[in-house]
């Protein structure tokens, strides 16, 4: 949304999508795909608040532009799902963009990366995801009961990871690598175990990259390694049920200091909120 | 920490991370009911020092180590160590 245009919207979804003797599914037969890819999920811009977007905007000029694309998007093909392009979950553009999209769209993404060279900071940062979780479905409680919507409107956690080494110019000299510690694999489980503690709110999350840049997956033209967070992603999407439980503990929740904990700013400056945390 | 189970009720699985620097947690797990549990399966997480990285160099510093784990009835007694994730898998 940040350089395309509503027409360039429409024309993805019949591409992909369009069954019938139309300008762009015939391109896709005549490029070898005689049927639809069926993409079921489209995000509506990416990350359109930030100072580093082309076309970055006021979330009340998203909401209205995001209308206006997501009406002919679903024109075009009624059983695609949408989702709202959210921040951190907690911030007042989440809250105006989901007022203002909660009628069209099915889901409401939240971006947050952590990481920070203290091993602690590092490993209890996370929290920031159920914090973001919980702030973000009360705001979608609130526009489904303002707004008389019955049907159930999730979150999209649809970037998250480690990532702080590689974020600045300064840190990017070397390459734009992020190379995973220990203690990154411990924060990627806890992020795990909240998706799963929270998947009732939260029915998609993913990585941004599986293979390079800030992912498990490391390669170069002679050969591959995994990285440390691959262990917790491999055995979690392998072991991991479909069923949530939620036992409880007899453990004694381990003290910590409230900490201050990074967000991004809507003009891309660094904020900072307060948060405590547990086990 | 999470847990989740199958349709069946037979295989749970948890995830569970001790983000202790310095040291372990020994700890019991229960199941509810009076179904035994057959196995206990934990797959750990670990390396020398939080700090450790894999690389083309050492692409084995933090891998996962399995064990098996003893249950007795309806419990398992489970060591986690410091700065470790353990997934662990029970069978009813």
């Amino acid at each position: 949304m940040g350089t395309g245009t509503i027409d360039e919207a429409q024309a993805w979804v019949e591409y992909c999508n369009g069954t019938s003797n139309t300008y762009w599914a015939n391109l896709r037969r005549k490029n070898g795909h005689e049927e639809p890819h069926n993409v079921r999920y489209w995000g509506l811009g990416n990350e359109l608040y930030g100072g580093w977007q082309l076309g970055q905007m006021a979330a009340e000029d998203y909401v209205k532009r995001g209308r206006e694309y997501a009406k002919v998007m679903k024109l075009t093909d009624p059983s695609i799902e949408l989702i709202s392009c959210g921040q951190n979950g907690w911030d007042d553009w989440d809250r105006v963009v989901i007022d203002g999209l909660a009628q069209i769209v099915d889901y409401h993404s939240i971006h947050i990366y952590t990481g920070h060279d203290d091993y602690y900071r590092n490993v209890f940062e996370p929290h920031q995801a159920e914090r973001a979780i919980r702030v973000c479905s009360a705001f979608i409680e609130q526009a489904r009961y303002n707004l008389r919507i019955t049907r159930p409107i999730g979150i999209a956690y649809d970037e998250w990871n480690i990532w702080y080494r590689t974020r600045t110019p300064e840190g990017r000299k070397g390459g734009l690598e992020e190379q995973f510690d220990l203690s990154d694999a411990l924060a990627v489980a806890t992020y795990l175990n909240i998706f799963i503690r929270e998947c009732e709110r939260v029915p998609i999350a993913n990585l941004a990259q599986m293979v390079n840049v800030i992912a498990p997956i490391f390669t170069r033209p002679d050969g591959i390694f995994l990285q440390t967070i691959y262990h917790p992603l491999r055995l979690y999407a392998e072991y991991a049920h479909a069923i949530a439980l939620d036992p409880p503990s007899s453990a004694t929740p381990t003290p910590c200091r409230p900490m201050r904990t990074p967000g991004h700013g809507r003009n891309g400056s660094r904020t900072w909120g307060r948060s405590s945390c547990w086990t | 920490m999470s847990a989740t189970r199958d349709d069946s009720g037979k295989a749970v699985t948890l995830g569970i991370v001790n983000r202790h620097r310095e040291d372990a947690i020994t700890t019991t797990i229960k199941v509810g009911g009076s179904a035994p549990i057959l196995s206990a399966t934990a797959h750990e997480v670990n390396g020398d020092d939080p700090k450790v990285l894999n690389s083309f160099d050492r692409p084995d510093a933090v891998v996962v180590q399995d064990r098996q784990l003893t249950a007795s009835g309806t419990t398992v007694e489970i060591t986690l160590p410091a700065h470790s994730v353990t997934v662990v898998r029970l069978a009813l």
